[in-house]
C-alpha cells in the first residue's frame, strides 16, 4: 500500500516538474539538497491534497504505533480514528518528514505531531503568555530509513547531525518562518521526554533546551478532581480567553491566573485541549508558573486548587473530550423557569436522578454538564513550590508504559535566531466565568 | 572542552592512524562479534544479532580512536559518536581527505545505529539483522584498509 501511495507521490511530483516546474525545477521550495546529497523537507499537513491524505492514514499511524512500541505503551487501532478527526477540525498540526535521494522518489520518512498551545514566560516581575506548540510526538519511521539506506547513491551521506536532530531542527525552521496554521508564529515549545531516553535528552539538550529535573520538576497526571483539591480554600481568580489571530476566541486554549500580595506574587497557568495520539483520547496539557514569588504554604496548595477549579470549569463549558457539540439530554438538565412549577420540579428531579445514576467514578457535582472532564496532564518546570503544592493535592507522576516522564520546553525565538522576539498573545476576559450554574430554557 | 576538539589534526599530526595493540584487541573482538551476529542471523535470533552488530562498531571506532588519541578508549556509545564526528565532518582534518563514498559508510552505520532501538529488537527481521551486519562489515573493512597503509 505504501508503495502505492509513493509511488503514486512520486508521479504527482514528476507531473508537476514537467508541466509547472512546481518542485524539481526549483526544489528549494520543498525541499533543501543537505551536505552529503540527501534531499528533505519539513512539510505541513494539507487536507486538501490527496497524497498528504493517503499518507495519513498510513505514516501517520506507523509513526504513533512505533512510538507507542518505544515507550512500551497500548496503541489503541479504534482510538486512532480520533487523532484522524482531530486532524480534520484542525486541532492538530502534523508535519511530515520526507526525504530523497532522487527528487522524483521522495519518501516520507516520519512525521511530528503537534497541538497549537500557550507559551508562558517570566518577564521581570511579571508573567507574559506567547504562541505556543505541545509538540505530542516525533517519529522517524526505521523502515523507511533503511530504504533510504539501500538506495544511496555512491558518495552519498546523511546529514552528520543525524536524521532525528536534523529533522527536529527543520520543524523549529518551519513554525518560525511560517508558524502554525493562521499564521501563528510560536515562541515556546512544551514536551514530555523520558530521562532513560538518552538519544533525546542528547538531541534536545544540544537544541538548548530546558529539562526538567526531578528536584524542582515534574510532569504529573491528575484523572479528576480529588477531594483535597475542592476542600481547599477558594482564592480569586480569573479566567482568561485567548485570542486568535483573526480575533475569535481560541477554542482549544485558554489562562487561569491568580495575583496576590499587591501583585507582587503570581501564579498562572494555561491549559490546551490535546489528544493522547496512542489512545486517541482528550488530554487537557496545562503549564504552571509563578513569577518567582509564590506564596507560603498553605496558601499556594490553596492558590493551586483554585485554579484547577475554575479551569475544570471552563474545560466543562467547552466540553473538551466530547466530540458532539450539543449536551447530551441525559447529562444536561434543561430547567424550564418559565414552567410551572410541576415542570421545573420534575426537571430537577430527572437531573438529580442522572447524577445520582451515574457510575461512582464519574460522578460529579455539576449540574452544568454532567460529564467528566479529560484527564490532565500538568507541566512544572523549576517550580519547586507548584511542583510540591501538586503533589499534595494528590497530582501523580505521569508514566508512560514503565517510564516516568518529565516535562521540558524549548525556547523557539533562540533556537532559530529569531530576529525579533515574537509577540504576546492578546487575553481576553470569559464572560462565562461567572454563568449561572444551569442551562437555561425560557 | 569536548574530547573531540583534543583529538590531533592535519595541521599539526600525521593523519592517519597507526593501529596500537589495544586497538588491534578490539579489532579482533569487532571481527567476533560480527561473526557471531551472522550465525545468531542465520539461526533466527534477529534481536542478538542486532545488538552485537550495534556493539561491534563501538569497538571498531574505539579500535582506530585508540591509534589516533594514543590512548585506549572504551567502547561505547559515546566513543562512536566521536568517531563518526571525526570520519564525516567537512574539517580540514585528516578524514576530510576521506572520499565521499568511505563517508558514506560510515553514515550509513550511524543511521542504522539512530534507529535502532533497543526496547524494539523483537520487532526486528533477517533482512535488518543482515543490512546492519552488512554495512557494519563496510566499516571493519574500510578502518582496516585505513589503518593498513601505514
Amino acid at each position: 500500500m505504501f508503495t502505492l501511495i509513493f509511488k503514486s507521490l512520486s508521479e504527482v511530483i514528476c507531473a508537476k516538474n514537467h508541466n509547472y516546474g512546481a518542485y524539481c525545477m526549483n526544489p528549494s521550495k520543498q525541499f533543501q539538497q543537505q551536505f552529503g546529497g540527501l534531499y528533505t523537507a519539513a512539510l505541513p499537513y494539507e487536507q486538501i491534497d490527496p497524497i498528504h491524505r493517503g499518507a495519513l492514514g498510513g505514516v501517520l499511524r506507523d509513526a504513533v504505533k512505533h512510538e507507542a512500541k518505544v515507550h512500551g505503551a497500548a496503541f489503541d487501532h479504534a482510538g486512532f480514528r480520533n487523532v484522524m478527526r482531530a486532524m480534520a477540525t484542525g486541532d492538530v498540526e502534523v508535519l511530515f518528514f520526507a526525504a530523497a535521494w532522487d527528487l522524483c522518489e521522495p519518501k516520507i520518512i516520519g512525521a511530528t505531531i503537534n497541538f497549537p498551545s500557550l507559551s508562558l514566560q517570566r518577564e521581570g516581575n511579571d508573567i507574559i503568555a506567547k504562541r505556543g506548540i505541545y509538540s505530542e510526538d516525533v517519529c522517524i519511521l526505521p523502515g523507511k530509513v533503511k530504504e533510504l539506506i539501500l538506495e544511496k547513491p555512491t558518495g552519498g551521506d546523511f546529514p552528520i547531525e543525524g536524521l532525528g536532530m536534523h529533522f527536529i531542527r527543520a520543524s523549529i525552521g518551519h513554525f518560525a518562518k511560517k508558524g502554525l496554521r493562521g499564521g501563528m508564529i510560536p515562541a515556546g515549545q512544551v514536551f514530555e521526554f523520558s530521562p532513560d531516553n538518552g538519544k533525546i535528552v542528547k538531541i534536545q539538550q544540544q537544541l538548548g533546551a530546558e529539562l526538567g529535573q526531578s528536584h524542582n520538576s515534574g510532569l504529573l497526571r491528575l484523572d479528576t478532581l480529588t477531594d483535597t483539591i475542592r476542600n481547599q480554600w477558594k482564592m480569586p481568580v480569573e479566567v482568561l480567553g485567548v485570542a486568535l489571530p483573526n480575533g475569535e476566541p481560541d477554542p482549544n486554549n485558554f489562562i487561569v491566573r491568580w495575583h496576590g500580595a499587591n501583585g507582587r506574587q503570581k501564579i498562572e497557568a494555561a491549559f490546551t485541549k490535546g489528544l493522547s495520539t496512542f489512545k486517541g483520547t482528550t488530554v487537557t496539557q496545562a503549564q504552571f508558573i509563578s513569577n518567582g514569588h509564590s506564596p507560603n504554604t498553605p496558601m499556594v496548595e490553596s492558590v493551586v486548587a483554585s485554579i484547577l477549579k475554575a479551569a475544570d470549569e471552563e474545560i466543562r463549558m467547552r466540553r473538551w473530550g466530547r466530540w458532539n457539540s450539543q449536551l447530551p439530554e441525559r447529562f444536561s438538565p434543561s430547567i424550564p423557569l418559565l414552567g410551572d412549577k410541576q415542570q421545573t420540579y420534575s426537571a430537577l428531579m430527572q437531573a438529580q436522578n442522572n447524577d445520582l445514576c451515574a457510575p461512582a467514578t464519574d460522578r460529579d457535582s455539576s449540574l452544568l454538564v454532567g460529564l467528566k472532564p479529560p484527564p490532565m496532564q500538568i507541566h512544572a518546570l523549576n517550580e519547586p513550590d507548584l511542583l510540591s503544592a501538586l503533589c499534595k493535592l494528590g497530582a501523580e507522576t505521569r508514566m508512560l508504559g514503565p517510564h516516568a516522564m518529565q516535562t521540558a520546553s524549548l525556547d523557539l525565538d533562540k533556537a532559530s535566531a529569531a530576529q525579533a522576539p515574537t509577540r504576546s498573545v492578546e487575553l481576553i476576559g470569559l464572560e462565562r466565568a461567572n454563568a449561572p450554574q444551569f442551562t437555561l430554557a425560557c | 572542552m569536548h574530547e573531540a576538539f583534543m583529538i590531533p589534526t592535519a595541521a599539526n599530526q600525521n593523519c592517519s592512524p597507526i593501529m596500537s595493540a589495544a586497538g588491534r584487541d578490539y579489532m579482533t573482538e569487532a571481527k567476533s562479534m560480527l561473526e557471531q551476529a551472522a550465525s545468531f542471523t542465520a539461526s533466527g535470533q534477529h534481536g542478538a544479532a542486532m545488538k552485537l552488530a550495534y556493539e561491534a562498531c563501538e569497538h571498531i571506532a574505539a579500535a582506530y580512536l585508540s591509534g589516533k588519541t594514543g590512548q585506549s578508549l572504551q567502547p561505547s556509545d559515546t566513543t562512536y559518536n566521536l568517531f563518526d564526528m571525526l570520519m564525516r565532518e567537512d574539517t580540514p582534518v585528516c578524514h576530510a581527505v576521506l572520499p565521499p563514498e568511505q563517508r558514506g559508510i560510515v553514515g550509513s552505520v550511524s543511521v542504522l545505529r539512530e534507529i535502532y532501538e533497543p526496547a524494539l529488537l523483537k520487532e526486528t527481521t533477517t533482512s535488518d539483522a543482515r543490512q546492519m551486519i552488512e554495512h557494519v562489515g563496510g566499516l571493519f573493512d574500510l578502518v582496516e584498509k585505513i589503518t593498513r597503509k601505514n
